[in-house]
């Protein structure tokens, strides 16, 4: 909700264009319209209930868009995805029979058809903005794919990877933040979810002992790039799997 | 009746059992998919962790990294240098104002105004609605130069930050800080002279994080029933806290000695107030407010205190401030096959404490996490029964509404309180 309201906030007359009819964290439900022109949805499914509830306002929406790598990807909850699900609940509830919970984790597309992907986690404000301003003249923001390093690139910062030494996801992360870590002198840990243009099995194989080389393990990359990255990984696991 | 809960963070009902004209029961519902959180960091290596914690809650995901990055350090032995360990506390604070800011202004006051939602007081009040945004805008721009962003921040690391603000940066966010505090008075103002704010007896005892200060962050914890306090180690929190499941429902309810309790807002400006900065404590003083605030839809006066505490402290914080080199400890492994790690802070909702057991390998084996929500659901539903009760049949229609308001006052985290449960091993 951060961000969205941020986007809305970023400019005044935003809020003259849309009548926001449900948004359960900003207003109480106010009467619901036949048809809605924008939908944003973020997170992913766990539950039948929350597979129907997104069945049922894609055929009232124009236009949905998944927003965030929980909807995106899958978001961390993912790093559950292959365990034994009654497992998982009875790891955390005493009465896991009370627990009704899908045993996968699925991001939006993977319930219904989406016209738009925003990732990130959480998605960049500038972004829903862009979005939210274009939209109103029929039009949309332009996506261009690349890789985080091009925003390091484009701002001058300083290659992390390259100049100390540290494990970045950068080269595999799609863009979109602005390289926010590099610019704190960190590696990047893919938060807006890996590539899936440019990249394939072995290019992640190489590139994931270039990180072990710097210090990063196979194990966490792994479960980095799982947890912010559930939906791409998962096409290349099987080969690029130990 | 049933009635969703809108305008908090996260998914949840009120669930009013009425019978005969007299309501018997309130239940607060999480009806929240549970994401499992304390099971997903299990295996996971300390630092990963700090960041996936980051992801429970969509607004305050500084207090788990600061709690987080605490415990390790602490079970760790990592020396962490008072100038950085104060940083972080900054960053923390800053994400306080961010907070507050969004439920003072967006989430609580058109409860006051009977407005579904804020964006309609743009029709009645437009500079109002305008000065809450630019206010916003300015806090998430501070919270963006010392975190990287305001929302999974990248600048709070086990043994420190990544990188400390430059000086161009201190200056940058004084001026908006100066900005922020003048564009906050005057919707202060509105606030803190609101006629139908309600002042009825309506509390519980109060639990805080006992330090020198303001409640923020510390290993001791203090529990004020009265005057009274007791005051224990943080350690020992899971040991004092009775905790409950409802059959067939997801949430845990925490209790005190028998008893439910505050955490929070209430609770820090209650026991601490003459602890806020002296200005805050003016202002707010000028508009005839002090403590004991007696009735928990009182809160919001609470939040306006600590917005402007928080921002002072801040201001005088980054007028003084001298850029340090970055700090890197290094890790080593642990010295135990296991150890354990604990660490509260004062989340903008109240305390928020983790517990981890980590191995040789700094792998997480058991996490447990108790939220502030968590803690105050009782008290919610305790006191909204009262509140009902009091009012008798007259309630009726209005008692899912009512309890709601109740609820609003806490300004509830439901996405964090849905995996708040226990692990039991
Ligand atoms: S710091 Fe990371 S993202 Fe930036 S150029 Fe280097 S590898 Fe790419
Ligand atoms: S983890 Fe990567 S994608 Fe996420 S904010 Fe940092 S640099 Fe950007």
């Amino acid at each position: 909700m951060n961000q969205v309201v941020r986007a809305l906030a970023s400019e005044e007359k935003l809020l003259n264009f849309y009548n926001i009819v449900l948004f359960d964290e900003i207003t109480e439900r106010l009467e619901m319209p036949k048809k809605i022109d924008l939908l944003l949805i973020e997170g992913s499914t766990v539950t039948r209930e929350q597979e129907e509830v997104v069945k049922k306002f894609r055929e009232i929406s124009d236009f949905v868009v998944a927003m965030g790598t929980c909807a995106v990807q899958g978001g961390v909850q993912a790093l559950r995805i292959g365990d034994d699900i009654e497992k998982v609940k009875a790891y955390v509830y005493p009465n896991p029979e009370h627990i009704d919970v899908n045993k996968d984790v699925k991001p939006v597309d993977n319930v219904i058809s989406v016209d738009m992907f925003i990732p990130g986690c959480p998605v960049n404000h500038e972004a829903i903005a862009s979005l939210l301003k274009k939209f109103v003249s029929e039009g949309l923001p332009i996506a261009i794919p690349e890789s985080v390093c091009s925003e390091c690139k484009r701002k001058g910062i300083v290659c992390v990877m390259v100049a100390y030494g540290i494990p970045c996801l950068g080269p595999i992360t799609i863009s979109g933040c602005g390289a926010i870590c590099p610019s704190f002198g960190r590696g990047c840990y893919g938060c807006f979810g890996l590539k899936d243009f440019d990249l394939d099995n072995s290019k992640l194989k190489m590139f994931a002992q270039q990180l072990k080389d710097l210090g990063m393990d196979n194990d966490r990359f792994e479960q980095t790039v799982k947890a912010y990255s559930w939906k791409t990984w998962s096409k290349y696991q099987n080969v690029y799997h130990r | 009746m049933e009635r969703v809960l809108t305008r908090v963070e996260g998914e949840g009902k009120v669930l009013v059992k009425v019978k005969e004209g007299n309501v018997i029961d309130v239940e607060i519902q999480i009806t929240e998919a549970p994401r499992f959180f304390e099971y997903i960091v299990r295996g996971k290596h300390i630092n990963n962790v700090v960041e996936i914690v980051s992801r429970v809650c969509g607004l305050c995901g500084v207090s788990y990294m600061l709690t987080a990055t605490r415990a390790f350090e602490k079970c760790l032995k990592i020396d962490v240098p008072q100038e950085v360990e104060e940083l972080r506390r900054i960053i923390h604070l800053a994400e306080r104002v961010k907070s507050h800011v969004i439920h003072v202004f967006l989430l609580n006051l058109p409860d006051f105004l009977e407005m579904p939602n804020s964006f309609r007081l743009g029709a009645v009040n437009s500079a109002m609605l305008r000065n809450s945004m630019k206010l916003l805008t300015l806090a998430v721009n501070i919270m963006d130069i010392l975190g990287g962003r305001t929302h999974n921040v990248v600048n709070i690391k086990i043994g420190g930050v990544y990188k400390p603000p430059s000086e161009s940066d201190a200056v940058k966010i004084v001026k908006l800080i100066k900005d922020a505090i003048e564009l906050f008075k005057p919707l202060a103002d509105f606030v803190l002279s609101l006629k139908n704010i309600p002042e009825e007896k309506l509390a519980k005892p109060l639990m805080i994080l006992h330090g020198n200060g303001y409640p923020h962050v510390s290993d001791e914890i203090a529990f004020y029933n009265s005057e009274n306090a007791e005051i224990f180690d943080v350690q020992n929190f899971e040991n004092v806290l009775d905790v409950m499941q409802r059959p067939g429902k997801t949430a845990l309810l925490y209790k005190y000695k028998g008893q439910s309790y505050i955490v929070g807002p209430f609770a820090r400006f209650n026991t601490s107030y003459d602890r806020l900065h002296g200005e805050a404590r003016d202002f707010v003083s000028s508009y005839g407010w002090k403590p004991p605030l007696k009735d928990v839809r009182q809160q919001i006066i609470a939040r306006v205190a600590e917005i402007l505490d928080s921002l002072l402290t801040l201001r005088d914080f980054f007028q003084n401030y001298k850029p340090f080199e970055i700090y890197s400890p290094r890790i080593e492994p642990a010295k135990a096959d296991k150890l354990r790690c604990v660490a509260a802070v004062e989340a903008p909702r109240g305390i928020l404490y983790h517990r981890y057991d980590i191995d040789e390998k700094l792998k997480v084996l058991h996490c447990n996490i108790i939220t502030p929500t968590a803690q105050n659901i009782l008290a919610m539903e305790e006191l909204s029964q009262e509140k009902l009760r009091m009012l008798g049949r007259a309630a009726e229609h209005e008692a899912a509404k009512l309890t709601e308001r109740i609820v609003r006052a806490f300004d509830p985290c439901i996405s964090c309180s849905v995996h708040v449960l226990s692990s039991k091993y």
